[in-house]
């Protein structure tokens, strides 16, 4: 009987296998990312953004409004999701969910998820790729190295928390791999109609202790109690 | 020695089986050998999102969950059938204040009844179904752990999930999720004593299966048991935010205020 059993198992797993093979990759060619994982502060201060004149015009007066009070981080008043590349730099915990065919880059905060294909599909064309929070996103496995590739972004999100803009044309490339017990991901923001060049930076992540867990919370909840509060 | 449930499906490998219990941990199911639900699957059921959480079981089958006599379930007890009789008043009046309508999170199991696509995303060591309607995500820990305790059992939307396989069956089970939230737009309610158990599984090609039993010693006389079926469905899962329906008050130019966190216009005129 144990026989049998463990030659079902194995004709399983076989044909499992043989299914995964069909895609560009299998379970046993997939690095260990699993657990949960929160940002490491870097030691040095990102570079600035490579803004073209008008632009950097732009995040000034989003930066000054900010600071005078005059308007509001629209991720931070639960407005709208950070989207990405924002999403990579957001506190709490990630969570990067590896399958064959597909990557889940899942966030706490907001409870943003990322849908990266990594089925060798390509971006969408025309009206298909229209413009969302997490943008479109395609990657492949360079060894261990994931490489994610953005487009169709809105450009109503910021980049940062200071109130960074960037254009419908942003297209960013993302390189994620194990360094030491920490994952990394390696950022680079192109915005032909922002930027001069693009702009690159680096963010790490630390594996929080086993039997960790993903805290679920509404952002809108706190967004709820002020309209109850403004329809005073 | 007691055998937790997160190893019964591994019972066939037997010498895996011993390692783990020696080394204390709950061996984890190897990832190929992992049932394949791959895909976008979307709720079936009227597209109209009107009807009980347990449309199945409304006698006679298929009737209109708002249409009073033909009602059997939820088997609540005398004062939650009262408030959930309120619930429905308002529910044939248009007027119940559905927390999905404005952008507030279902919550299990409710959630599993969205509308939108669902995606369940099995790994060896937790299970994630991917909720586009909300954003919303659970977690089901397959990893061997046990309820939350202390002060991380807190009540939540989600839910506190805990897993294990039987076969390619998933076998869920979730506590601590917040009581009187509303788990469909009839406006019906658990508390938050409430246990959910599921059952899921792929029924075929085109069908997940999610057999839920809902036990509720506050509300409920008796389980609740409820079968809900998803179809496979095209893709894209789109990307969008509930809240980016402008909601605050606008100025008499028709421009939407922004608010602080404590409901002050910030940027008046």
């Amino acid at each position: 009987m144990r026989t049998r059993l463990l030659a079902i198992a194995a004709a399983a797993a076989a044909a499992a296998l043989a299914g995964s093979a069909a895609m560009a990759q299998g379970w046993a060619d997939l690095p260990d990312w699993s657990g949960d994982w929160t940002v490491v502060k870097a030691k040095a201060a990102d570079p600035a953004p490579p803004y073209k004149p008008e632009w950097a015009a732009k995040a000034r007066a989003n930066a000054a409004a900010l600071k005078a009070n005059r308007s509001a981080d629209p991720f931070s008043t639960c407005g709208l999701p950070a989207g990405a590349p924002r999403m990579l730099s957001l506190p709490g915990v990630h969570e990067w969910v590896v399958r064959p065919g597909e990557v889940w880059h899942a966030v706490e905060d907001g409870n943003t998820v990322q849908r990266i294909y990594t089925d060798g599909r390509k971006h969408p064309e025309g009206d298909d790729l229209f413009a969302t929070y997490t943008g479109d996103n395609v990657g492949h496995w360079e060894g261990r190295v994931l490489v994610i590739d953005t487009v169709g972004l809105r450009p109503d999100t910021w980049l940062d928390g200071a109130g960074a803009p960037h254009s419908d044309q942003t297209h960013v490339t993302t390189r994620v791999r194990k360094v030491g017990a920490e994952l990394q991901a390696d950022i680079e923001i192109d915005d032909p109609m922002a930027f001069n060049h693009p702009w690159k930076l680096v963010r790490r992540y630390s594996r929080l202790p086993a039997g960790s867990f993903v805290h679920d919370f509404a952002c809108r909840i706190i967004r709820s109690a002020a309209d109850a509060k403004a329809a005073e | 020695m007691r055998i937790p449930a997160s190893r019964v499906w591994a019972l066939a490998a037997v010498g895996s089986l011993a390692l783990g219990a020696a080394a204390g941990a709950a061996p984890l199911r190897p990832a190929e050998s992992l049932p394949d639900w791959t895909g976008v699957w979307q709720n079936k059921g009227p597209p109209t999102d009107t009807d009980l959480f347990d449309g199945g079981t409304s006698q006679p089958r298929g009737c209109a969950a708002l249409n009073q006599p033909c009602r059997s379930y939820p088997p609540y007890k005398p004062d939650w059938e009262a408030k959930y009789e309120k619930n429905l008043g308002m529910a044939r009046a248009a007027t119940l204040p559905d927390p999905l309508t404005r952008c507030m999170p279902r919550g299990t199991p409710g959630n599993m009844r969205s509308p939108d696509t669902i995606e369940f995303v099995p790994r060896p060591e937790r299970t994630w179904i991917f909720i586009e309607n909300g954003s919303q995500a659970r977690r089901i820990y397959t990893d061997g752990r046990g309820h939350r305790t202390g002060k991380d059992a807190f009540d939540n939307w989600t839910g506190d999930s805990v897993g294990h396989w039987e076969g390619d069956t998933l076998v869920v089970e979730t506590v601590g999720v917040k009581g009187d939230m509303m788990i469909d737009r009839t406006g019906a309610i658990l508390s938050s004593k409430a246990k959910v158990s599921e059952r899921i599984h792929r029924r075929d090609e085109n069908t997940m299966e999610d057999d839920f039993t809902i036990e509720d010693p506050v509300a409920l006389t008796g389980p609740w048991k409820v079968t809900r079926l998803y179809r496979k469905v095209q893709g894209p899962i789109y990307d969008y935010a509930c809240a980016e329906n402008p909601r605050n008050k606008i100025d008499a130019s028709g421009r939407t205020l922004t608010l602080d966190t404590q409901g002050r216009v910030i940027d008046a005129h």
